[in-house]
């Protein structure tokens, strides 16, 4: 799920974090030393013959299975549905079960649920949000209503219900290998999403009372069991998403007969539903290029102006799937186009938008298009894609949302209405649309597209690990924004995902990202930025992109249509990449330490030839650059003031002819035994030192972050050439806070500067230089544009003005009663 | 449809830029402590709000030195929407120090010193 509101406040910020002492087995008693780069062995769980110690599946793996069949009735006039349901089981564990788990996720919406019971209110301040759900919650009952379980005899199954999951106790065990069939009947109340916040429901447009309906979380489903964790019963609290079993689904949904339905997996009953013309329309769109319109806007604005008395049966069927959703209205434009692969289980997929004309004109010209581009960009880094159908359907406002082959994306442009001064009016759309509104389409259709890949094929364990799925489909979607069109989104210059995660790393209290999903503080830095960004550092500057792509793709192929964990994720990128990124795990994944290294000095030396005749001629030439002759004896001089030694010669001795440069046959001779002293190797390598005539440097960098960094180096000469320079985050391994490193040139270094290319997420940029330069903050460059401050400042004077000083708080007016 | 046209409505604008920024003014303060007691609220210098991809920045400025040790509030968003957490982080030459706002939390104090 992409969060919602997108909206990150940014205030003031910068550096530095202390190292926290851990509860390993390994402690460092004596000296404060910290091993950044100590093996994760010890924290990793122990390989067997499920997870090997490489990452891959042990050759014993294995997955649960459960196949859902389900008839479901949408009832308009109470917003609610009904349905029947068959679920076959299979046990495919060496383990026997003496009962099941199913997952009831709509309980989250019930009275008395652990979610909404253990919400924390904020200082006596009531929103009028959170007072329109308490009124809803109060005149609707939310959640499920279990009418019967039975097994498929048709024998009631004893089954008792604990908040979000309900467990069934079988008559008989399910041994390892056996399959179980049993049927569960059901109901509830569909919540309206604007209301009481959620990730499906109904939303409703006053404007012409109309409705789009999107179901999601919608029906009793097989809770995981897996080898690692056993019954995955987490119950669902809000946050922490999804743990799923795969299977094969059948499901007939009957809605009312002029409405269009959009759902996981492939539509079996065309001529039942469809108009020979939509038939038509689809099949050519089947090898189409760019989108075509099955239900054309036109179309679309007159089916919603009528009602309809009669149902229709929409048959769906989805295989090898972890998970259903889908979507109806009368509302729907629905466009389609083909998307051509190869290698994979379909040559063609059908990639289709649905969308209500209060979406347009963004959706037609940009959902289908955002589709077809995230397959082609994520299956390049991982597997063709693996399902017939891809869907984009616009269901809300804001936000978005991923199911199997099916997305609920936002944005809606905002209202336009043609000015009547405005001499272009007639020229003008209907409705227009910001940039944001562009560009934030696109990124949340390739995020949700995304997540058809991670998590809902390479099946990670949502409900216990964020970043498994949001912080991977977060680092491909920033690919696929950067190769939609050049300058994404408007950033900054130099912009890159890499830049504000540095302001949420450098600060105190946050927690690792490796962090059960519920418990996660900022769940948007820690659970998608700060992975997406550490990716970033890993393909671009740690290992570079061959080598990062070849192992991202060997753990997406690994794991396709099974359920990975962390520590396989760790283990086959090193496996595969054949560097040790133990370093980087324990830094990025399992600390709060944030990159900060500074260049804090620089000396330079020439190697010396030992040669008294040479070496005492050139201290002299040096100190005569260096100090200048005292004052007074220059104004002697110039004063024509002959000295005493001048004026009797005989003072005059060995000292007056020879300086302290002179070479004394004493250092002559010392010389000689030096040489003679010297193997013959070290004397070749001294007379080429001679001839080379080369610089010395030692370059001093301190960690202050803490995150052991790469050093990338831009090194420029006195002339003016640049070298890039990258040395491996490995110069920290004996000494993870200060170390130094020689560099030998032929020309003199005038200038060192540290992640030129802002690369390693550094936070401060103001101690990367020697010798230091200024570093403009954000504040001073805004400041610094004289025409935007001076259209803001007035804009804020005019908004003041109008304003009057009134409180603007959107929270409800409360009275206190005096008890 | 009272939207219509309403450009207060769209972070892409200036004005809604600058509806944003007046908002973060009267939703985040600074004061002194002096003893045990919360002063009035520093006044900050409102100098602007810009976008940048995902983020928007408001930049607000304090003339002169700020007090050793100060309060700062943060109810941000958190009018609308009850979830919403803020998080703030005080630089102070190489250090930083942070602070979280989220349920009741109203007025927290931070030294401003190393």
């Amino acid at each position: 799920m992409r969060s919602r509101p997108l909206i990150h406040v940014l205030t003031l910020v910068t550096l530095l974090m202390a190292v926290t002492a851990s509860a390993d087995a390994i402690r460092q008693t004596k000296a404060p030393h910290y091993d950044a780069f100590r093996q994760l062995d010890v924290d990793l769980p122990t390989p067997n013959v499920y997870r090997t110690a490489s990452g891959a599946p042990g050759t014993q793996y294995w997955q649960q299975r459960a196949d859902h069949q389900i008839k479901v009735t949408l009832h308009e006039e109470s917003q609610s549905i009904t349905a029947s349901q068959t679920i076959q089981y299979t046990n495919n564990s060496p383990d026997t079960l003496r009962y099941i788990w199913i997952q009831l996720d709509q309980n989250r919406f019930a009275e008395g649920s652990r979610g909404r019971v253990t919400a924390a209110s904020s200082e006596d301040v009531l929103s009028y949000g959170a007072l329109a759900a308490e009124q809803r919650h109060a005149d609707v009952a939310h959640g499920f209503s279990i009418d019967r379980v039975a097994d498929n005899r048709g024998r009631d199954l004893k089954h008792t219900i604990v908040d979000t999951m309900m467990r069934i106790d079988l008559p008989q065990a399910l041994r390892s290998g056996q399959r179980t069939t049993f049927s569960i009947d059901w109901s509830f109340n569909i919540i309206e999403e604007s209301i009481i916040g959620g990730r499906g429901g109904y939303d409703h447009f006053p404007e012409n009372d109309t409705y789009i309906y999107f179901l999601a979380q919608w029906f009793p489903k097989l809770t995981a069991y897996t080898d690692y964790g056993g019954w995955k019963h987490q119950q669902f609290l809000g946050a922490g998403e999804f743990t799923q079993e795969f299977g094969n689904y059948v499901v007939e949904i009957t809605v009312p007969s002029d409405h269009i339905v959009s759902a996981t997996g492939e539509l079996q009953n065309e001529s039942a539903v469809l108009t020979a013309e939509q038939r038509r329309r689809l099949n050519t769109a089947r090898s189409a290029d760019k989108p075509m319109f099955i239900v054309t806007p036109e179309e679309a604005i007159e089916n919603e102006r009528e009602g309809a008395t009669q149902t229709k049966t929409w048959v769906f069927k989805a295989d090898n799937v972890r998970d259903f959703a889908w979507s109806s209205s009368r509302k729907f434009i629905w466009d389609a186009m083909n998307h051509k692969q190869e290698g994979g289980e379909f040559d063609n997929v059908l990639a289709m938008s649905f969308y209500p004309q209060e979406a347009e004109p963004i959706w037609s010209q940009y959902s289908t298009h955002s589709v077809v581009h995230t397959l082609e960009v994520y299956s390049r880094f991982s597997f063709p894609y693996p399902y017939p159908t891809a869907q984009s359907v616009n269901t809300w406002k804001g936000g978005g949302m991923e199911y199997p082959m099916i997305t609920f994306n936002g944005r809606r442009p905002t209202p336009f209405e043609a000015d009547e001064d405005d001499p272009d009016a007639a020229s003008k759309p209907e409705r227009t649309y910001t940039r944001s509104d562009k560009h934030g389409l696109i990124g949340v259709i390739i995020h949700e597209i995304g997540h058809i890949y991670f998590p809902m094929t390479v099946n990670s364990d949502e409900r216990q690990w964020t970043w498994m799925d949001e912080g991977i489909n977060s680092f491909l979607q920033y690919i696929a924004e950067l190769e939609w069109e050049e300058n994404f989104h408007n950033h900054r210059e130099n912009y890159s995902i890499l830049e504000h995660i540095a302001e949420y790393m450098v600060s105190e209290n946050q927690v690792p990202i490796m962090t059960q999903s519920d418990s996660i503080l900022q769940f948007g830095p820690n659970g998608y930025t700060k992975p997406a960004a550490s990716l970033v550092v890993l393909r671009e500057t740690v290992l570079g992109r061959e080598l990062f792509d070849f192992a991202f793709r060997e753990y997406a192929q690994r794991w396709r249509f099974k359920r990975p964990t962390p520590s396989d994720f760790f283990r086959t990128l090193e496996d595969a990449s054949g560097i040790d990124l133990d370093w980087f795990w324990r830094g990025w994944y399992y600390s709060t330490d944030h990159v900060d290294v500074a260049v804090t000095g620089m000396r330079e030396y020439k190697v010396s030839t030992a040669d008294p005749d040479i070496e005492l001629n050139l201290q002299k030439q040096k100190r005569a650059g260096e100090v200048p002759e005292t004052l007074g004896q220059i104004r002697n001089r110039e004063e024509g003031r002959v000295m005493r030694a001048d004026r009797f010669p005989e003072l005059n001795d060995y000292y007056n002819k020879n300086d302290e440069y002179t070479a004394t046959n004493a250092d002559r001779n010392k010389y000689q035994t030096t040489l003679e002293g010297l193997e013959d190797w070290e004397r070749a390598a001294l007379d080429r030192a001679a001839v080379d005539d080369d610089f010395v440097y030692f370059v001093d960098f301190h960690n202050i972050g803490g995150l052991v960094s790469p050093l990338p180096l831009l090194i420029t000469d006195v002339d003016g050439n640049e070298e890039f320079l990258m040395i491996p985050a490995e110069i920290w391994r004996r000494n993870s806070v200060a170390v130094s490193k020689m560099l030998i040139r032929d020309k003199a270094i005038a200038s060192i500067q540290l992640d030129p290319r802002r690369e390693t997420a550094d936070a401060n940029f103001s101690n990367n230089s020697f010798p230091s330069r200024v570093v403009k903050s954000r504040l001073e460059l805004y400041k610094g544009e004289d025409d935007t401050r001076n259209m803001m400042s007035d804009m804020l004077q005019m908004l003041r003005e109008e304003k009057g000083g009134a409180d603007d708080s959107k929270a409800v007016p409360l009275e206190e009663t005096g008890n | 449809m009272s939207a219509m046209n309403d450009l207060s409505l769209s972070i892409d604008h200036l004005e809604g830029q600058a509806q944003l920024a007046l908002y973060v003014e009267t939703r985040f303060s600074v004061a002194a402590i002096e003893g045990d007691e919360i002063g009035a609220p520093l006044v900050l210098d409102l100098i602007g709000a810009e976008v940048d991809g995902d983020y928007v920045l408001v930049y607000q400025e304090f003339a002169g030195s700020l007090p050793p040790n100060v309060a700062v509030r943060n109810d941000i968003l958190r009018d609308i929407f009850p979830e919403q957490i803020n998080h703030v982080n005080i630089a102070i030459n190489q250090s930083v120090h942070s602070l979280i706002f989220k349920d009741k939390d109203a007025w927290k104090s931070a030294q401003l010193t190393d």
